[in-house]
């Protein structure tokens, strides 16, 4: 059961490092899209540090949503999602391990940017430990819920803003826990409420996304 | 229970609040009727459809 | 399967549910009584509500929005779970009919939805000075809207309507666990709105006299829910069966008449 999650886990690490080009465009687009924010509304660092928390995250949250498509529309196009359809593993497992591959080229290195990105939009000192958890942990929610909305697009030719629509709702929770997060921990309180939440959310979407997402490429990816 | 206002015109002004509750009154109706008719329609024009495409495979019928 | 139904009867009512065609001529038979108890229901409810019920002390008369609002926003919810459920129904069961209640549901409760957030804003301003205010509660209807639109837009972009169907009802059972986010919010984010105002654990907050009319309005709009989800599944079921035998016949009846 373990090596289908390890084996498509090296597999699409080992496919994202030959396409390195597309797999930093995220990271690209989480950095670029920041500096429209100080020009859009102002370069005043006492403004701009009431706004960083909920700038940086809903940045991450579009980054993700960027490169969440792919995650198996290449897969689809090759040929290679009908190999793992009749594989005999538990497809949740591979599903799991393809997940976990998107966060560690999206979601991780956006998590490692953010403080360079809270120095740019000045966030308070004490903000950046707790972004850099929340972020560290709400990242691995949206790849995972997102995995479920791109199963189920992953047949449709015009998929991708389709699939925003239908993943940006559940990503609802994840954000306002995530900026609360550093938004509390700004504001000198104690932070580790909302990130325990997150946690929850996290362990509850390892459990479940993958079995929903597993479900969905079933049904999806036959015509 | 007694009527709540001294006159019709009264019900309708509401102390300058009627606006705000027959827009909501007018605008949940027409949502609601429109819930109502829409099915109507398309149950209509489905039926319609049904029976024009049998009139034309019988009319095809006669002619061969 | 058939010795199964002979095996035991209480399964045939199970069989015979998913019928496109018994659904159809059973609610025929039941439309008119019940569109009769829902209009009823619903015009001595708003009578009652908006001339008759004593206005509210602080809000004055801007509160008799209410008897639309609270209706409106029950019915919203339930309709996500009813839509969740008759999909989780349709991929267990593999029931047409379900899928077609599913796909029914979704507009039904979207425009429901809508109708919720617009009295709320247009009971907003008079009561707070604003038609929008980002509250919890607010928010998380405006979060079940766009839920009730992803599925729609789900639904309709998939050429072929097994699949639509199927992709669906996982994307409606994905957004129940919103759902209970959506009540919990209703604690964690609790800002300017008032608390819910209505608990059926313990007795009303409110006074009879207020409290009485809202029931009828809720009766009412679960009437109207229950009519309108059978006129939209009914049209779903001719326009799916147009190629069976007893469309048709119907066709033809309709077409002399």
């Amino acid at each position: 059961m373990a090596s289908g999650f390890s084996a498509y886990l090296r597999r699409d690490l080992l496919l994202a490092y030959r396409r390195r080009g597309d797999a930093a465009s995220p990271l690209i687009f989480f950095i670029m899209v920041s500096t429209l924010i100080p020009l859009g509304i102002t370069p005043e660092s006492a403004r701009l540090a009431e706004i960083a928390p909920g700038i940086i995250w809903v940045m991450a949250l579009l980054a993700t949503l960027l490169s969440i498509d792919a995650i198996f529309a290449n897969d689809y196009q090759d040929g290679s999602l009908e190999q793992l359809l009749i594989s005999p593993h538990l497809l949740a497992m591979p599903v799991l391990g393809k997940t976990a591959a998107h966060w560690m080229v999206t979601g991780l290195p956006l998590t490692l940017a953010s403080p360079l990105l809270g120095v740019m939009l000045s966030l308070p000192a004490q903000g950046y430990v707790p972004m850099v958890a929340s972020l560290a942990l709400g990242t691995g929610c949206l790849s995972l819920i997102g995995s479920v909305g791109a199963a189920l697009t992953v047949s449709l030719r015009k998929g991708g803003l389709l699939l925003s629509l239908l993943v940006m709702p559940l990503y609802m929770p994840v954000i306002i826990f995530g900026s609360a997060t550093v938004q509390s921990a700004i504001d000198g309180f104690a932070w580790s409420g909302p990130l325990a939440i997150l946690g929850a959310m996290l362990a509850a979407s390892i459990a479940l996304c993958p079995l929903a997402a597993a479900g969905a490429l079933r049904i999806t990816s036959v015509n | 229970m007694t009527f709540q206002f001294e006159s019709l015109q009264q019900l309708l002004t509401m102390d300058g609040h009627g606006f705000y509750v027959w827009t909501a009154v007018l605008v949940s109706m027409a949502v609601m009727l429109w819930l109502i008719v829409s099915p109507l329609l398309d149950s209509r024009r489905a039926l319609k459809d049904v029976a024009r495409d049998i009139a034309r495979t019988a009319n095809s019928k006669e002619e061969t | 399967m058939n010795w199964l139904s002979n095996l035991s009867p209480s399964w045939q009512w199970f069989h015979r549910l998913g019928s496109p065609r018994w659904f159809y001529q059973t609610t025929g038979r039941w439309l008119p009584w019940l569109s009769l108890l829902a209009f009823t229901l619903l015009s001595a409810g708003l009578v009652w509500g908006l001339a008759f019920a004593p206005q509210d002390a602080k809000q004055g008369n801007s509160f008799r929005i209410i008897y639309l609002h609270v209706p409106a926003s029950f019915l919203a919810l339930a309709g996500y779970y009813i839509m969740a459920i008759a999909g989780a129904v349709g991929l267990i069961w593999k029931m047409k009919l379900s899928y077609m209640l599913m796909k029914s549901a979704a507009p039904i409760g979207a425009a429901l939805t809508f109708l919720a957030l617009f009295t709320g804003a247009v009971w907003g301003k008079p009561t707070w000075g604003t038609y929008w205010v980002w509250d919890a509660r607010v928010t998380s209807m405006l979060i079940l809207l766009f839920l009730y639109l992803g599925v729609l837009a789900l639904q309709y972009a998939f050429h072929s309507n097994d699949a639509g169907n199927k992709a669906s009802a996982i994307l409606a059972l994905v957004g129940t666990v919103n759902i209970p986010i959506i009540y919990k919010s209703v604690d964690w984010w609790y800002t300017l709105h008032q608390p819910a105002t209505i608990k059926f654990t313990s007795a009303p907050s409110m006074h009879p006299d207020m409290f009485q009319p809202l029931l009828v309005m809720i009766l009412g709009f679960y009437c109207f829910y229950t009519v309108a989800l059978f006129l939209f599944t009914r049209a779903e079921i001719l326009c799916r069966e147009r190629k069976s035998v007893w469309v048709k016949e119907l066709a033809m009846a309709r077409e002399q008449s």
